[in-house]
Order: C-alpha cells, then sequence, then structure tokens
C-alpha cells in the first residue's frame, strides 16, 4: 500500500518525459530560429496562369507514352506534364497525328459530351472542344486532386524552404538548392 | 478556262482537306481508357483517384465541375474499372470493389487484399482478373512473385481466389468474350479465356522495339500504348494478333 504513491509519481513522470519527446518537433513551433543568409533548402517552382492554358498546337514527336484514351475514332496520348497527342484513329493502317494539345502537368483525362476533363498538377479542368481548334477552359477546381497538402509543401519534411508566394504564380513542383534567409519550415 | 477550272477543282480539295480536320461533336458520347486509367466517366459522373481518395464530381451540363463526394480508402489508389453498377478500384495493396448504385456516392463493398504492388484490373462475367506486379514496384520483396489473381465476385461481398498463374513484369490488361490479353514480358500475353475460371496462356506477341503498358478494346481490335508508341493490333477468331498501324515517332 505504501508503494502506491510511489508508483502513480513514477507513472506521471515517465509520461511526462514521453510527450516532452513530442515537443519541439512541430513544424509551427514558435522556437524555431529561422537562418539568415543563404542555406540549403527547398524552392517553389512556379508556373504563370498563361502557361496553365489548354490549347491545341501542331503535332509533335511522341516523347514519353503515358495513358491512352479512346473517342470514337479519336485516340489520345498522354505525354506526362506536357499534353497530350490527338490522333485520327479512322484508318488502323495508317493513323496519323493531328495535333498537340498543350496541358501542363497533364497525367489523365477523360471525355464527355465534347468535355475533356483532364488534371493539370492538382487541379481538375474541364475544357470545351467541341471545337478544337478552339479550345475553351469551362471550369478549373483548384488543388481539388491535391495529396498530402499538395504542392504547397515541399516533398520532404524537416527542412526550411522558401515560402510559397501566389503572386510569383502557382507552385507546380519544388527543387532543393540554396535559398536565402527562409521563412518556412 | 481550262486553267481556271484547274484552279477551282484545286481549291475545292484544299478545303476539302480543311474539312478533314476534327469536326465539331466529335467527342460526342462518353469514351473509353485503359486499364490503367485514374478517371472514369460515367453517365452524368466523374471519378477521380487522388491518392488515397475516390472523388465523385456531377458533370452534367452548364459549366461546374461539382464535387458531389469523397470517398477514403486505406490505400494508394492507382486504377479504377467500370463494372456493371460497380466500380473496381486497384491499388498498392488490394482491389477495392465499391458500389455506385447511387452514383454521387460510391459505397465501399469489400476489398481483395494482396502484396504490396502494382495492380490493373478488369471483369467480366462475375470474374475479375487482376495483376499483380512487384518487380519494379514498390515493395520488391523476394519472396512475392508478379502473377494474374483470378477472383470470383459472384457474391460481390466475399470475392475468392480461384487461381493464380505466374506473370513476368505485367502492366496493363483487357478483356473480349474469348480472350484475356495482359502486357507482360515486354509484350502481349494472350490467354485462352474460354473457361473465364481458367484462363490458359498461349502466347506472348512483342510490339516493335518498345515495353507494352496497356491495352484498349475497341470494335475487336487491340490499341496497345508501348513505351515506343501506339500500336494498332487485330485479333483473328484463333486469338492471333496482327499488327496494323502504328505512331512511334
Amino acid at each position: 500500500m505504501k508503494e502506491q504513491p510511489f508508483k502513480m509519481l513514477l507513472l506521471a513522470t515517465v509520461c511526462i518525459v514521453m510527450f516532452s519527446a513530442c515537443w519541439g518537433f512541430y513544424p509551427d513551433d514558435p522556437a524555431i530560429e529561422y537562418p539568415e543568409g543563404e542555406q540549403e533548402g527547398y524552392q517553389p517552382i512556379y508556373a504563370q496562369e498563361s502557361d496553365l492554358e489548354v490549347k491545341l498546337t501542331e503535332p509533335r514527336e511522341i516523347l514519353l507514352p503515358g495513358k491512352i484514351y479512346t473517342k470514337n475514332d479519336f485516340l489520345f496520348l498522354i505525354e506526362p506534364n506536357i499534353g497530350i497527342h490527338i490522333m485520327d484513329n479512322s484508318n488502323l493502317e495508317t493513323p496519323e497525328k493531328i495535333g498537340f494539345l498543350e496541358v501542363m502537368g497533364v497525367t489523365d483525362m477523360a471525355i464527355r459530351n465534347n468535355v475533356l476533363y483532364v488534371n493539370q498538377y492538382s487541379d481538375l479542368v474541364a475544357v470545351d472542344i467541341s471545337d478544337i481548334n478552339d479550345v475553351k477552359t469551362k471550369s478549373r477546381e483548384h488543388d481539388v486532386l491535391a495529396v498530402n497538402g499538395g504542392l504547397m509543401y515541399p516533398p520532404q519534411y524537416g527542412h526550411f524552404y522558401e515560402c510559397p508566394d501566389r503572386t510569383k504564380g502557382i507552385v507546380i513542383g519544388w527543387k532543393f538548392t540554396t535559398i536565402d534567409s527562409p521563412q518556412c519550415f | 478556262m481550262k486553267k481556271l477550272l484547274t484552279i477551282f477543282i484545286t481549291i475545292l480539295i484544299i478545303t476539302s482537306c480543311e474539312d478533314g480536320d476534327i469536326s465539331s461533336s466529335s467527342f460526342a458520347g462518353t469514351g473509353t481508357g485503359g486499364s490503367l486509367a485514374s478517371f472514369m466517366v460515367t453517365g452524368k459522373n466523374l471519378y477521380v483517384l487522388a491518392g488515397s481518395q475516390l472523388k465523385t464530381f456531377n458533370v452534367e451540363e452548364g459549366d461546374g465541375l461539382e464535387q458531389k463526394s469523397t470517398l477514403y480508402l486505406p490505400s494508394w489508389l492507382e486504377t479504377i474499372f467500370l463494372y456493371e453498377t460497380r466500380l473496381f478500384v486497384g491499388s498498392n495493396n488490394a482491389v477495392h470493389f465499391l458500389d455506385i448504385d447511387d452514383t454521387d456516392n460510391p459505397v465501399y463493398i469489400s476489398s481483395w487484399q494482396h502484396v504490396t504492388s502494382c495492380d490493373p484490373v478488369v471483369a467480366r462475367h462475375g470474374i475479375a482478373y487482376s495483376t499483380i506486379r512487384v518487380t519494379d514496384c514498390r515493395s520488391g520483396r523476394p519472396e512475392t512473385r508478379d502473377q494474374l489473381d483470378v477472383i470470383n465476385i459472384k457474391d460481390i461481398r466475399n470475392p475468392t481466389l480461384l487461381n493464380s498463374q505466374q506473370l513476368d513484369t505485367p502492366f496493363g490488361l483487357a478483356i473480349t468474350a474469348n480472350y484475356l490479353f495482359v502486357c507482360e514480358q515486354g509484350g502481349i500475353s494472350v490467354f485462352d479465356n474460354s473457361d473465364p475460371e481458367n484462363p490458359v496462356w498461349r502466347y506472348n506477341a512483342k510490339l516493335g522495339e518498345g515495353v507494352a503498358k496497356d491495352i484498349i478494346v475497341r470494335n475487336g481490335h487491340l490499341i496497345v500504348v508501348t513505351t515506343e508508341g501506339i500500336f494498332n493490333v487485330s485479333v483473328d477468331d484463333d486469338g492471333m494478333l496482327t499488327q496494323r498501324g502504328r505512331i512511334t515517332d
């Protein structure tokens, strides 16, 4: 019986020690001191809104074939992160490339009733292709396909990074490089 | 006069060529993706995989993409296949079977668990076929192997393994009434599927110099994407493949 309070004290101490292990490791910890001057860290790679514009261009060389999609006699081949090759496959012996749809950040697509649905990085975009020579972006859902916070955070935890700045464009990736007086961790 | 006529005819030919461009309403209806697709359109809905989430959008007329629901599944989701009123979602550790009777709100029914791998799935007449690739995938555990799982899904709440057979570095797959086509060994393996519970390997055909990645069946022929580009391939009644045109440049 006499040992009981001691056991309780020991338990409490163990608990406190265990929890204290968690303190100081959160990214928003005010105790973090942001270093002055040049260091190694992550820097956002920006694209401008105009870079994300979906538009038809001349046929291009196939570099790294991605996913495929068919619609009637047309065949779509994704060139990951660059765009979509459009092919006329009405003659199986002589399929031909008829255009290239620039879609920066694309990895997959689907078509329904003259509307092309594509991803651009974490955005989901609906593009009216009823006149393929004059494609029009109908709507864009920002970051709706984002995974783990999307591209607003660097790919790896535990590094200082340059805070993303929306006025510089849209973050489409990160590079590990020399950065100056980072304010994010 | 003759000269004028020639010019007129030339102009006519040129204009008719231009008309040969993609005309409007060429894209009415719904298209078809390969077995590695992570986008699926059916009815008034668009289903998209993002990480461990299945996002459902309503894409009926109008300009908007209305998000209807998000379903979280305990996997990294990779491929989506429509089977009757169900969605089959291939992932890094299971094939998940979902009900879309309520098309805006997919509901989890059951899963077929497997080793950590990459695994598209197709199905026909109550049997699902899933290729499990460990080679160059995320686990690479030596005791596991690349294989084709044949799964009985007649009772969707209780999927059961009928049999498995060894494959070599499989990717996408496609199914017709009599044959199962699997991208593996760099080419396409043709399985006789006249007994749907026991696909029998027939042979493997190479296409060009690249590695075959995925297949779409369209009007009885195959469209295959390889690391070089796309190939049209016809299939005869005996399951023999003949390469037709291709675009690899």
